[in-house]
């Protein structure tokens, strides 16, 4: 797999960011400094993740506090930083009348590609998302996924150094949604583009992503490298048996393991800090146990995210 | 034709030639029903038959004993949750509910309790006095799923209903959802998310080009599929260590070691004999495991080896 | 021999720049507009008119042509102002009308699939898309308006000869400033209301009735209250009256010509005000 390097350069810088709507607070004091290839944008409902998005694009002025992108500040080089930027928009987004090649062809030249240029990276781009010869179809006549395609290739097809996707996945259905998924996947590896990927989908989230930041009623809930994540605490285990094997399970109860049983055939444990997975085989081998299934569960994105929503208040 | 089920037999239905389902035979039981396909496969199709907004062109239909047409008694035992969004000019989340009631035959004080009842199942409270219009794409859909619960049906019929809330309300709703499945009631919820599908059903109805392709629980819909030896996934720190010593078993017919160069995909004819040849494996190679999964006893792959990979979008 | 990746790579070339970058919205502005053959043809249309014109001119001074046809007589009196005056409303009409019927073209499809999010988040602004658009509708009514008028102006000049031109200023003048003026106002009313109404056929209609319901107010205010304050509202004669006063003529209003610069004035701010609120890359959040 083609990895980049993680650069320590921030591409996003959140100082004391605050954003005020129709006379209300959306976002109140961000602080952050994202340095990931992929960040990911999680929070519930109206926590302010679009209208981050909106801001980083100059959309919004602050109300206080700045950000940076790319090491620019917004505030007065609202066209310099969106030049670099390439946006998805959640919902719907295009110009019916026009052929999906004309429509991402425009956008190319409105970014500043020349005219030729323009259209030999149109065709590039529409081939990349994999649509055909339907690129000579008008948009107003394509199906959902198809625009969703047609909205990825007009963001990318100025090759911007950031890119930011806002439910790249919304209505696409299961094979659409992998190539979507392998795509991004694609272009963070090749190290050349970062992303944002704001979704309420963890698990599109942790797919793509090496950092998380999580929104909560316009704050900052959390703020996460799942990378650094992924390798701590190993010491959780869920187990599934082929079939009952009580004399496996006392075993494991009695080298110190803390059980929790769901059935005979199912269960979860935390292993004492002395104890390996290979020692849990050794008792299986023993004891005559056949493993099924058997994962070191790390705090998944899952965990991370409930977590943060129950930090600020008592309850999720 | 047996009272208690849900029953499609030998339905079609076409719109001028054009294909919405061919020649279904199914029986939902109760329970959790996810209905996968791809986009145009007759998920939607299959929905609007059972709840009788459209009439088949060949087959009959029913549900719990009602037939479809009859909507005056059909729609006392169904509820259902569309995908599109479609609301009475000015309604607020509380007067919609009432009236959906209302239209139920509950009388008003009844209504009244019900609807408030619901709305907090839905974590709809603070925002049930404010028009409808105004809410977002998340509150929108939970309003959508209170009006398909609101009058308690025996049968739930959800196209996409998690579709633009966040993770806390997906999970919520889940949990709504299998509750219900396990009163007893049938919930028949039809979705793109895969491993969700997979955490929430007891059954899953696979759908493509218009045809039923698979139907039943996961794990015995993959056990079927005999041209595929099963998968599992290891991840391990040494895995050409692991992969030389399983060659040693005749029922591993291909081992691929990962791109990350972390663990190992085994593909075997036997199951069992493969877990329990494993063990003597891990403990005599010394290798340390994090992870032994069987992959591809989920609704994902198996919608993969059944309804394959249409290739891009053309 | 070699494979090649066919990988999606980054931009490195050079870009356009961006201070002229609007013009790729007229360019594409442009494009759509001729892809309607009936609009091409009533476009090649509004061109009649400035061609009679040429022709007329060119025969007043061409007496043995006139002879051989026979109108001596009629057109010996050369060619007075009225002759200009209703040339410029024979000119104005037709472009009025395409204005109308192509401004809605330019930004209902924008707005009907909500567009502007892609728009906006390129280096592009509102002035920008405003100026971009409204460079497709001045560049498609000059050449048959004042482009025309002008020429005809200096055919006119060349055939009279002897300082006819320098004494007649006032006419070129009057081409050139007064379709200028109604160019722009209308361009940005028209630009408005489809920024507004969002829906083509709509915008179209809602143009139309627009015009014609400001002039039924003005008339009707005027009859009630006996005075001619209603021609504060009445468009079209404020345009008309505009115009004549350029040409040194009487006006049609009772208004002093200040006030009709002051109805074009209004019409023009409230319609780049109306701009401004609907063009905005986000729906407001209640």
């Amino acid at each position: 797999m083609n990895t980049a390097e993680r650069s320590t350069a921030p591409v996003i810088e959140l100082d004391g960011l605050s954003v005020r709507l129709g006379g209300r607070p959306i976002l109140v004091e961000l602080d952050a400094r994202l340095t990931g290839r992929a960040v990911g944008l999680l929070g519930p409902n109206g926590a302010g993740k679009t209208t981050l998005l909106r801001t980083l694009l100059d959309f919004f002025e602050p109300s206080a506090g700045q950000a940076r992108v790319l090491g620019r500040t917004i505030s007065g080089n609202g066209k310099e930083v969106r030049s670099e930027i390439g946006y998805m928009p959640e919902n719907d987004s295009f110009i019916a009348n026009l052929t999906a090649i004309r429509f991402v062809r425009y956008m190319a030249e409105l970014s500043g590609l020349p005219a030729e240029s323009a259209l030999e990276r149109s065709h590039e781009a529409l081939f990349y998302v994999g649509l055909g010869e339907a690129r000579y179809r008008k948009v107003g006549t394509f199906s959902t996924g198809m625009k969703q395609m047609v909205k990825l290739a007009q963001a990318l097809v100025h090759g911007p150094r950031l890119l930011m996707l806002d439910e790249p996945t919304n209505g696409l259905d299961p094979p659409a949604r992998k190539r979507m998924l392998d795509l991004v996947r694609e272009i963070r590896d090749r190290g050349e583009t970062h992303i944002v990927l704001s979704s309420h989908l963890l698990g599109d989230v942790e797919a793509v992503c090496d950092e998380v930041v999580i929104l909560k009623n316009g704050r900052l809930a959390a703020c996460c490298d799942l990378e650094q994540e992924r390798r701590a605490n190993r010491s959780f285990v869920e187990i599934e048996l082929e079939g009952p094997s009580p004399d496996f399970t006392a075993a494991l109860a009695a080298a110190g393991c803390e059980m929790g049983i769901q059935d005979d055939r199912r269960f979860k444990m935390v292993m004492p800090s002395e104890m390996t997975v290979r020692s849990i085989y050794e008792a299986a081998h023993h004891h005559g146990g056949v493993i099924r299934r058997l994962d070191c569960k790390r705090d998944s994105l899952q965990d991370i995210f409930l977590r943060a929503m129950e930090d600020d208040d008592g309850g999720v | 034709m047996s009272d208690e089920r849900i029953i499609f037999r030998g339905v079609s239905k076409f719109y001028g030639e054009v294909l919405g389902v061919n020649r279904v035979n199914l029986e939902f039981k109760p329970g959790l029903t996810g209905l996968v396909g791809p986009n145009g496969s007759g998920k939607s199709t299959l929905m609007h038959l059972m709840t009788g907004l459209l009439s088949p062109t060949k087959g009959e239909i029913s549900v719990l004993g009602i037939p479809p047409n009859r909507p005056e008694r059909l729609f006392r035992a169904v509820g259902y949750c569309t995908q599109y969004d479609s609301f009475p000019a000015g309604a607020t989340g509380a007067t919609f509910l009432r009236q959906t009631l209302l239209l139920h035959g509950m009388d008003r004080g009844q209504a009244d309790a019900r609807a408030w009842e619901v709305l907090e199942q839905v974590g709809l409270t603070d925002a049930a006095r404010r028009k409808i219009a105004g809410y977002s794409k998340g509150m929108r859909q939970r309003i959508k799923l209170a009006q398909a619960l609101c009058h308690r049906p025996s049968v739930m019929v959800l196209d996409e209903p998690l579709n633009g809330l966040d993770p806390m309300g997906r999970a919520e709703m889940i949990q709504l959802f299998r509750e219900m499945a396990d009163e007893g009631r049938y919930v028949i919820v039809s979705s793109h998310i895969l491993h969700e599908v997979d955490l929430i059903s007891d059954a899953v109805v696979m759908i493509h080009g218009g045809t039923v392709v698979a139907e039943g629980g996961i794990r015995e819909v993959r056990a079927e599929i005999k041209s595929q030896p099963i998968q599992v996934l290891i991840r391990c720190d040494r895995p050409h260590a692991v992969a030389g010593r399983l060659f040693d078993f005749k029922h591993v017919v291909d081992v691929r070691i990962l791109g990350d160069g972390e663990g190992l995909m085994v593909r075997t004819e036997d199951a069992r004999s493969f877990f329990a040849d494993l063990t003597g494996v891990i403990v005599e190679s010394g290798v340390a495991v994090e992870t032994v999964m069987p992959a591809d006893e989920t609704v994902h792959a198996v919608y993969d080896y059944l309804i394959g990979q249409p290739g891009g979008t053309t | 021999m070699a494979v090649y990746e066919r990988a999606w790579r980054r931009y490195t070339g050079e870009l356009t720049p961006i201070r002229t970058r609007f013009l790729v919205i007229t360019r594409y502005g442009l494009g759509e507009a001729f892809q309607s053959r009936i609009f091409t043809a009533f476009y090649a249309a509004c061109f009649l008119p400035s061609v009679a014109g040429l022709f007329l001119v060119y025969l007043s001074h061409n007496l043995g042509l006139l002879e051989q046809i026979g109108l001596t007589e009629e057109l010996m009196g050369g060619l007075t102002m009225s002759f200009f005056q209703y040339l410029f409303m024979w000119q104005a009409l037709p472009a009025f009308f395409v204005m109308v019927i192509l401004a809605p073209g330019l930004v209902a499809p924008d707005l009907a699939n909500n567009a502007l999010p892609l728009y906006f988040s390129r280096p592009i602004n509102r002035v920008d898309y405003v100026l971009g658009k409204m460079a497709v509708l001045f560049l498609l009514v000059s050449p048959p308006t004042w482009m025309m008028g002008l020429a005809i102006f200096a055919l006119q000049a060349y055939e009279e000869g002897g300082g006819w031109g320098t004494e007649h200023w006032r006419i070129a003048a009057a081409y050139l400033v007064g379709h200028l003026v109604w160019i722009l106002v209308i361009s940005l009313l028209a630009l408005a209301i489809s920024a507004w109404v969002r829906f083509k056929p709509a915008a179209v209609g809602t143009l139309f009735a627009l015009i014609f319901v400001l002039s039924g107010f003005a008339e009707a205010f005027n009859g009630i209250t006996g005075t001619p304050f209603g021609d504060l509202f009445h468009l079209t004669r404020a345009i008309a009256s505009v115009v004549l006063h350029l040409f040194g003529a009487p006006t049609r209003s009772d208004l002093p010509v200040l006030a009709n610069w002051f109805t074009l004035g209004s019409v023009a701010l409230i319609s780049i005000w109306l701009l401004n609120r609907k063009l905005r890359p986000h729906e407001v959040v209640r």
